[in-house]
């Protein structure tokens, strides 16, 4: 395409004369130094994480949390919740808000606690999510199945929608346990899980834990308790579960 | 032949003007004349997609293709080392392919002749610092909180109404804000300097210091790649795939050409810096917006199905304004310096010295060129080897 517009019959100057590098030089350094810098990047991974496999998911109560642990929090530790709202049909309201606030999903299937600290970061009519501005972030969502399913199949079919691999990768799974359910529900159970959240700007590690519980209506409600950093899930119970408690407490009550 | 523009007198067979580089033939003009061929490399169009000439000012049709060759092969092998899980590699690899290839570009130019070192690794390692640490201040220390609210509702929970308000504030509008002060600091501050106050200098400083800044920060808001206790990943790879390809190469150019076209409205066109004059603070606000755009975008798209890679193709989508955005300022930059320069026969040590040939096409520059009369692009496009030889025997020193 170059124009012999003028009688110049000069040789077109290489790129050797006007440049540092030459062309295999160019392309070496640069595929070089990525090579190198991703080394680094390897190398670091291999030294400051990698290795440590025991860091894997235990087994949901083996972690200690005792989160709906069936025998204290259905029978013997009755919430205040329980006491003052027994069953939904005498009053207007389905399901009256706990002391403190509360978010009714679903026309009254469900009442999610907030507690002091917890804020609503959104809610739609079936699903709402909480965070206490301390790593931690609670998510319920209530829908209808068939009474007589089985709470850990149906934790098996949507552990994938509600922990989507598109953002949660490196996804670590325990066995799914079962709970012995209590009050109206009729199915109960948990999943713990370890995994690397990502999107295109920032990642972020944390652990959590995935409860279902079915009532005898067929009612369900799926909520998980997740936190970050994974390490303090635990310590951070304290935190998130009286949510997760008072919500399967009103749910169980209805 | 004299040039209706300048008035320079220009040998029979220009097609355009050695001085200020208006097309001289009618044909070329009607054809592909001045408006649509650019002046960084006549071959291509102004309004042509084309990354390396757009970035990389100083390379000649020839070099492009090293650079681009250079870049595909080492993206192939991040690629690779993604799909093999080990996002280690892959992580710090792309956080760091534009960048690299960007400093062996300004050492290859030789665009600083007098403390090439010092300067280039002091304006990233500047930028990089202070990346860190806005990036640390967002994502881990004050706003970790607001942060995790994208992680907690993002992807099919709960949808757009998960969203926090304040969240996206922090993250898609005050953080791209921050961080464009931070990338035109110490390009603007090198840009300040007479010897790198043309624009071509601005806009080389202002892409240096953007894709320092996205390469610390990518390495900051991924750390946990490397703490993770899985050094090869097997599950969730498709992801991996293009969050790492928007990390490479979109948000790299994205903060990259957006703070090349601020700073290179600080140095304005032709010589001196402009400085903080409307014409910057547009121009800065027009790259900070592309930014904020960009994230909102992002954000926004997290809460659809298939949302990564929506986000992948916003990105480009702005990339691709962004581009053009840069050949039509430097175009115009480079045109009407000139014709100033002509008209006031102002001369500067841009211009050549002595007869020699035009890196692009070979024909022969005249004394006192701006522009080759045959190909018709700027000598200030070229290599600070080519003018230093160009100028080597010269008189044609500032007048
Ligand atoms: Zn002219
Ligand atoms: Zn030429």
């Amino acid at each position: 395409m170059s124009d012999q517009a003028s009688d110049t019959t000069a040789p077109m100057p290489s790129g050797e004369g006007l440049f540092n590098f030459g062309k295999q030089k160019t392309i070496v350094m640069i595929v070089a130094g990525v090579v190198v810098v991703g080394g680094i990047g390897g190398l670091i991974g291999a030294m400051v994480g990698g290795g440590d496999d025991d860091k894997n998911v235990a087994a949901p109560g083996a972690g200690g949390s005792g989160i709906l642990n069936p025998t204290p929090v259905g029978n013997t530790q009755p919430t205040p919740l329980e006491t003052t709202e027994p069953t939904p049909q005498e009053t207007t309201a389905p399901s009256p808000p706990p002391p403190g606030d509360g978010v009714t999903l679903g026309d009254g299937i469900a009442t999610i606690p907030v507690p002091g600290g917890w804020n609503v970061l959104g809610q739609g009519d079936v699903d709402v999510l909480l965070g206490d501005d301390q790593g931690s972030w609670v998510y319920a969502i209530v829908g209808q199945e068939d009474p007589s399913t089985d709470a850990g199949s149906l934790l098996s079919q949507i552990v994938t929608d509600i922990l989507p691999a598109e953002n949660y990768s490196q996804l670590q799974l325990s066995e799914v346990s079962p709970i012995q359910p209590f009050g109206s529900m009729v199915s109960a159970a948990v999943v713990d899980y370890q995994a690397l959240w990502v999107d295109s700007q920032g990642s972020m590690p944390l652990y959590g834990q995935l409860f279902v519980g079915i009532r005898q209506d067929g009612a369900s409600l799926v909520m998980s308790a997740e936190h970050n950093p994974p390490e303090e899930f635990e310590a951070s119970y304290s935190s998130w579960g009286p949510v997760i408690d008072g919500a399967y407490n009103a749910f169980a009550s209805n | 032949m004299q040039c209706p523009e300048c008035s320079t007198a220009n040998p029979e067979v220009a097609r355009f003007c050695y001085r200020c580089g208006h097309a001289l033939k009618r044909a070329d003009a009607s054809k592909h004349g001045r408006n649509n061929s650019y002046v960084v490399q006549s071959s291509e169009g102004v309004n042509q997609l084309a990354l390396i000439s757009t970035i990389m000012p100083h390379t000649n049709r020839e070099t492009a293709d090293n650079y681009r060759w250079a870049m595909i092969t080492s993206a192939l092998l991040i690629v690779g080392a993604t799909a093999l899980g080990i996002l280690s590699i892959a992580i710090a690899s792309a956080a760091f392919l534009i960048p690299i290839a960007y400093l062996v570009y300004i050492y290859d130019v030789n665009l600083w002749e007098d403390a090439p070192v010092p300067v280039v690794l002091g304006l990233f390692a500047a930028t990089g610092v202070l990346a860190t640490l806005v990036s640390l201040v967002f994502f881990r220390w004050v706003f970790d909180s607001e942060f995790s609210t994208f992680v907690a509702g993002s992807g099919t929970r709960g949808g757009f109404g998960t969203l926090s308000v304040t969240a996206l504030l922090i993250f898609a509008v005050l953080l791209p804000i921050v961080a464009e002060i931070v990338k035109n600091l110490f390009g603007c501050l090198l840009a300040r300097r007479p010897e790198f106050d043309d624009m071509i200098d601005g806009l080389t400083f202002g892409v240096a210091a953007g894709t320092a800044y996205a390469a610390f920060e990518t390495i900051v808001v991924f750390w946990s790649v490397f703490t993770s206790s899985e050094f090869r990943t097997t599950a969730g790879l498709s992801s991996w795939v293009v969050v790492i390809v928007n990390l490479m190469v979109v948000k790299s150019l994205i903060y990259g050409t957006a703070s090349g076209i601020a700073v290179g409205a600080f140095s304005g066109k032709g010589e001196g810096y402009d400085g903080f004059t409307p014409h910057y603070v547009a121009n800065f606000a027009f790259a900070a917006g592309a930014n904020v755009v960009y994230w909102l975008g992002v954000r926004l798209f997290a809460y659809a199905p298939f949302g990564q890679v929506l986000g992948l193709l916003w990105g480009l989508l702005i990339l691709g304004i962004l581009v053009i955005r840069v050949r039509v300022s430097l175009q115009h930059a480079l045109l009407e310096a000139a014709v100033e320069d002509a008209v006031r026969d102002h001369h500067t040590f841009r211009e050549t010295g002595t007869e020699t040939f035009c890196p692009e096409c070979g024909n022969m520059l005249l004394p006192g060129s701006l522009f080759c009369i045959a190909c018709g692009t700027s000598v200030r496009s070229t290599s600070h080897q080519a003018r230093r030889d160009i100028r080597s025997t010269s008189g044609g020193g500032a007048a």
